[in-house]
């Protein structure tokens, strides 16, 4: 039977029926609705998770004190030596080939104070490298200078929030503020970055590494960033990160390396699979909506015994007769199936703009969408649209 | 509607039943609604077919438009033995070679006439553009060329049996089956497609008419009483 026909004969039988069919494809509606709501809200919330880490350039390898590939108690505790990663360390690996850039830094915590004013912040010390690896620049002023960390002025870059709380509507550059007690100069206040993860870039101060540890009296710095120039360079910038600092650490490798690629597959693959399980719940409502499908159908069947009978007194085959009922699940649930893409879609761009949620409706979530609805239409009407082919049309046409 | 049928015809029969048995089974006995049939129907006949309820005339006309299949028995079909095709060679024969007429219609509701008239040419693969100008001639045959557009519902007790008419008429199939085509009608409008049925047989074509009014009964060229499955 040619398609038009079907299509024709589909047609008739749901315009008049238009409640029930609405009923029916409520199920389908809802249930591919949520599907893809949700798998835009785990796309949406994957995309903005990675951009957020990778926001700082996804060649970072961070280089951290201990080895901590496997569980359990921190490194150094328990038998073994661990060294300090010193600025020392960092400068060695900056010149590093497949390396172009190189930050050892410190965190802490202190005042920073002008005449009037004092506010607590994180204290960042670090070097003028520290630039380019954080994909950071200064809205005023300048960075860090380069050169000597031993030979760096006593500067300080302010974060926005800081230079905005302690110097209201006044330029900060050239000011003199007391961190941790010790004087500085401001040279910069840098671009604002807001939130990251849920800290806040802009609330602090950034110093010279040096000055930062004498501050906080420590001889070794937190963690080295080092940037590789490329993905490709990530493997050999690592390989030569381990050489240089196990030779510099009398031959141990008391040190754990860490690629932000490797940090970035991770995060992904935990999205992903929160995704796919929050899908597999949504695919339950679609379940549903395919049990209406059957229900309605099987229903329609039985009220349509005599048309049946009539259907094969005109000269309709089995497999026909089986076409016309499959057709119309199909459409049911194609068209419910296409209605939850919109309602979905829809909804996810609402919660996006109305409730600021990080949404993202993946484009193949649309055909993906539209052909488990057929295939669960179709699933679903094989059982009725059989037993329709199968009426012996004598007794089907005595049904009324 | 009194009119004396015509002499009937003769010649190679159009169809023709041997021994034809049907039985049903009720619990573990066969109860026959066919005993052992034999008829012949030569091609212009116009053949009612009389009897009370369960006498098998129904199963007869059933048997012949090939939707019921005897238990054992030969019909011949324009010379070809029905009984023992498969199923599509007996889907074409539906098609075909006979059109059904039911007491109750069987239009379906939410199609206009000329769609109903459609559908057994939709199943049969004939193009739409015959199929709408073949359907509107048949309607035109039956006096409905102004209710083409009309549903079932909208029409009148005889304009939906001349649908049907027309829709059993659509696939210019040699045989008709009319199964108390008045049944549910009026004398007069009864009379309107009684003179339809005569008007068509007129015309050669071969009718199977099944009734058990003695008024519709007198236009058959023969008439056959059933009971028990036999004819009297």
């Amino acid at each position: 039977m040619p398609l038009g026909d079907l299509w024709g004969l589909l047609l008739e039988t749901l315009r008049t029926q238009r409640l029930r069919t609405f009923l029916t494809m409520l199920g389908i509606v809802i249930g591919m609705g949520s599907v893809v709501l949700l798998s835009s809200i785990g796309e949406g919330t994957r995309q903005g998770v990675l951009a957020q880490f990778s926001q700082f350039g996804s060649t970072i390898v961070g280089v951290q004190p201990g080895k901590v590939k496997t569980f359990g108690v921190g490194p150094g505790s328990i038998g073994g030596t661990t060294h300090p990663l010193t600025v020392e360390d960092g400068l060695a690996l900056r010149r590093l080939p497949g390396v172009v850039g190189s930050a050892p830094h410190i965190v802490g915590s202190g005042e920073v104070e002008t005449n009037d004013r004092t506010r607590f912040t994180l204290v960042y010390g670090t070097v003028a490298d520290d630039r380019r690896v954080l994909r950071w620049e200064p809205r005023i002023g300048s960075f860090l200078p380069d050169g000597d960390p031993d030979q760096i002025p006593a500067v300080c870059v302010l974060g926005s929030t800081v230079a905005n709380d302690l110097f209201p509507g006044s330029n900060p550059l050239g000011a003199r503020v007391r961190i941790g007690g010790t004087r500085f100069t401001v040279v910069g206040v840098m671009q604002s970055k807001g939130q990251v993860l849920g800290f806040d870039m802009d609330d602090l101060a950034i110093v010279p590494v040096k000055r930062a540890m004498r501050m906080f009296n420590r001889v070794d710095v937190n963690e080295i960033h080092l940037l590789a120039a490329s993905h490709e360079m990530i493997p050999r910038a690592m390989e030569g990160a381990t050489r240089v600092l196990r030779e510099r650490h009398g031959g141990e490798e008391d040190f754990t390396l860490t690629s932000q690629a490797d940090v970035l597959e991770v995060v992904d693959e935990v999205l992903r699979v929160m995704t796919a399980g929050v899908l597999a719940i949504a695919g339950i409502g679609v379940l549903v909506g395919a049990i209406g499908i059957l229900t309605i159908l099987w229903v329609g069947v039985h009220e349509r015994t005599a048309e049946i009978g009539l259907m094969k007194a005109l000269g309709a085959s089995d497999g026909q007769v089986m076409l016309v009922f499959l057709a119309e699940a199909g459409a049911l649930s194609l068209v419910g199936g296409a209605a939850g893409v919109l309602l979905g879609a829809g909804g996810a761009w609402a919660l996006g703009a109305v409730a600021g949620v990080w949404v993202s409706t993946p484009v193949w979530i649309i055909p993906l969408t539209l052909g488990v609805s057929l295939a669960v239409g179709l699933a679903a009407g094989v059982v009725p649209a059989v037993r329709a082919a199968r009426l012996d049309p004598v007794g089907a046409l005595r049904a009324e | 509607m009194t009119e004396p049928g015509a002499p009937a015809p003769e010649g190679e029969p159009i169809i023709r039943l041997r021994a034809l048995r049907r039985e049903y089974r009720m619990g573990s006995q066969p109860v026959p609604a066919l005993d052992g049939v034999d008829l012949d129907v030569p091609r212009g006949e116009l053949l009612v077919l009389m009897g009370a309820s369960g006498s098998g005339k129904s199963t007869l006309l059933n048997i012949i438009g090939c939707l019921d299949q005897p238990t054992s028995g030969s019909y011949g079909l324009e010379g070809r033995e029905v009984t023992t095709l498969p199923e599509p060679d007996r889907v074409r024969i539906r098609r075909e070679k006979v059109g059904f007429i039911f007491q109750t219609f069987h239009l379906v509701p939410r199609m206009t006439a000329l769609r109903n008239v459609e559908l057994p040419m939709v199943f049969a693969g004939v193009e739409p553009r015959e199929r709408r100008q073949r359907a509107s001639e048949t309607l035109e045959a039956v006096g409905l060329a102004h209710r083409v557009a009309h549903r079932p519902p909208e029409l009148s007790g005889g304009e939906r049996q001349r649908v049907a008419i027309a829709r059993a008429l659509a696939m210019r199939p040699p045989i008709l089956l009319a199964d108390e085509p008045t049944g549910n009608l009026d004398s007069k409008t009864g009379e309107e497609i009684v003179r339809i049925l005569i008007d068509l047989n007129a015309r050669g074509q071969t009718l199977l008419v099944v009734t058990h009014s003695e008024e519709l009964a007198k236009i058959g060229h023969r008439i056959l009483r059933m009971k028990d499955g036999k004819f009297l």
